[in-house]
């Protein structure tokens, strides 16, 4: 029998210790009767324990004072439009491309995230490749500003985001079933030009458009909303 | 100032130019910086200069860290950057030598059980970065699912299922091993 996927979930929170007592009883009361989720737990907490027991290893003993030496001279704190900026480049802004109106905003499987921190973008491509603009937008918020420009043609849509100004924001790009991050690290490696990426092979939009979200990460509220159109002359 | 100022203090002190106020920080995080580094790296020498580069940006970039996050979680992020960064400019083609020998045997080795922690290294190398991430995350910097979503910029249900996948990957090589002492 196999184990529901909830219940691994509640097996490896448990071994995180992310479970309160409730969820915790609740699991308990499924190991008893399940004898195959027992075994899962264990065989799960072994590869665990065995990470756990990899000690921690002492840095190069001289690492401070070469991390102190190679610092520049001291700093002053930057005039008050830079720390608006700032301000806001820390609240790590979301742009959500959420792929027709009304889609869902399901898990991205992990094989289709491109750029995140642990993947970094590859998808970056130059504006000249995305082909005939069919309708833009500019997006605003706060020092953060981007064009974010729909190509293709409904059958075979694209969208490519250029980031005008705060490119040291985090961003993340998100359409259909893809995903772009696009941190600061990422963009400061693009070269020549506003920083583009394109989301490419994109499912067909039942509506014809493109609903694009600036969301705060945080509090997940939508900053900007705006939709892109294929029926719109340019 | 104490050395158990709180982060945000520090930082503060830091933007008005206090530099002892970042060496409080360097001492305070330095260690995990490094151990981050180096699980993910494999390579004492790159992790070394993954820290000393994690600090450098993280000094020069310090009006762009919004308080309302937790310093580490920003610290932790440009770690993972720079080593992934690092991997890519090592292996262009993703593919790892774990043959390569490191600078000489660590405490690891020198405690016992070195064999069974050598292969579970080298099964977490081979691991592609998004899983070995997640996994160094919460198993060598002690994240919790909602850190290791802030420093990741994923929903905690994608961080969950990415360590769950890189756990059952990492099975095997403990299997291998029989059970742990």
């Amino acid at each position: 029998m196999s184990i529901a996927s909830e219940h691994l979930d509640l097996i490896q929170a448990d071994l995180d210790g992310e479970l309160d007592g409730p969820a915790r009883a609740e699991l308990a009361r499924y190991l008893l009767a399940h004898p195959e989720a027992r075994a899962e737990r264990e065989a799960l907490a072994r590869v665990c324990s065995a990470l756990d027991s990899i000690p921690a290893e002492a840095p190069p003993p001289d690492l401070q004072s070469r991390i102190m030496a190679a610092l520049p001279p001291l700093r002053r704190s930057s005039p008050a439009p830079l720390r608006f900026a700032a301000g806001l480049a820390g609240a790590a802004l979301v742009a959500t491309l959420a792929y027709q109106l009304g889609a869902t905003r399901a898990p991205l499987p992990s094989s289709h995230l491109v750029g995140t921190m642990a993947q970094p973008a590859q998808d970056r491509v130059t504006a000249a490749a995305a082909g005939a603009v069919r309708d833009e937008a500019r997006v605003q918020v706060g020092p953060f500003a981007a064009v974010i420009a729909l190509h293709g043609t409904p059958t075979s849509p694209r969208v490519s985001v250029s980031v005008q100004a705060g490119a040291g924001l985090e961003v993340v790009a998100r359409a259909g079933d893809q995903e772009i991050r696009l941190d600061a690290p990422a963009l400061s490696r693009s070269s020549g030009g506003a920083p583009v990426v394109e989301f490419q092979s994109l499912p067909q939009p039942g509506t014809g458009a493109v609903q694009v979200d600036i969301v705060d990460p945080v509090s997940d509220a939508v900053l900007q909303r705006t939709t892109l159109r294929f029926d719109t002359e340019k | 100032m104490t050395e158990d100022s709180d982060d945000g203090s520090l930082v503060r002190r830091c933007s008005g130019g206090d530099r002892r106020a970042f060496e409080v920080l360097v001492a305070r995080y330095q260690k995990t910086v490094y151990n981050a580094a180096l699980r993910m790296l494999h390579d004492r020498e790159e992790a070394r200069d993954v820290v000393q580069t994690v600090f450098l940006k993280a000094y020069e970039n310090l009006d762009g860290y919004d308080p309302k996050f937790k310093f580490y979680s920003w610290l932790y992020r440009i770690a993972l950057n720079e080593s992934i960064d690092t991997l890519q400019r090592r292996r262009p083609n993703g593919v790892l030598d774990l043959d390569a020998p490191d600078d000489g045997p660590g405490p690891e080795e020198a405690v016992g059980q070195g064999q069974a922690r050598d292969a579970l290294v080298r099964a977490l190398m081979t691991l592609s970065t998004e899983y070995r991430a997640v996994v160094v995350l919460r198993h060598f910097v002690d994240c919790s699912y909602e850190d290791m979503a802030q420093i990741l910029g994923l929903p905690e249900k994608t961080v969950k299922s990415r360590l769950f996948s890189a756990r059952q990957l990492l099975r095997s090589a403990v299997e291998a091993q029989g059970p742990q002492r």
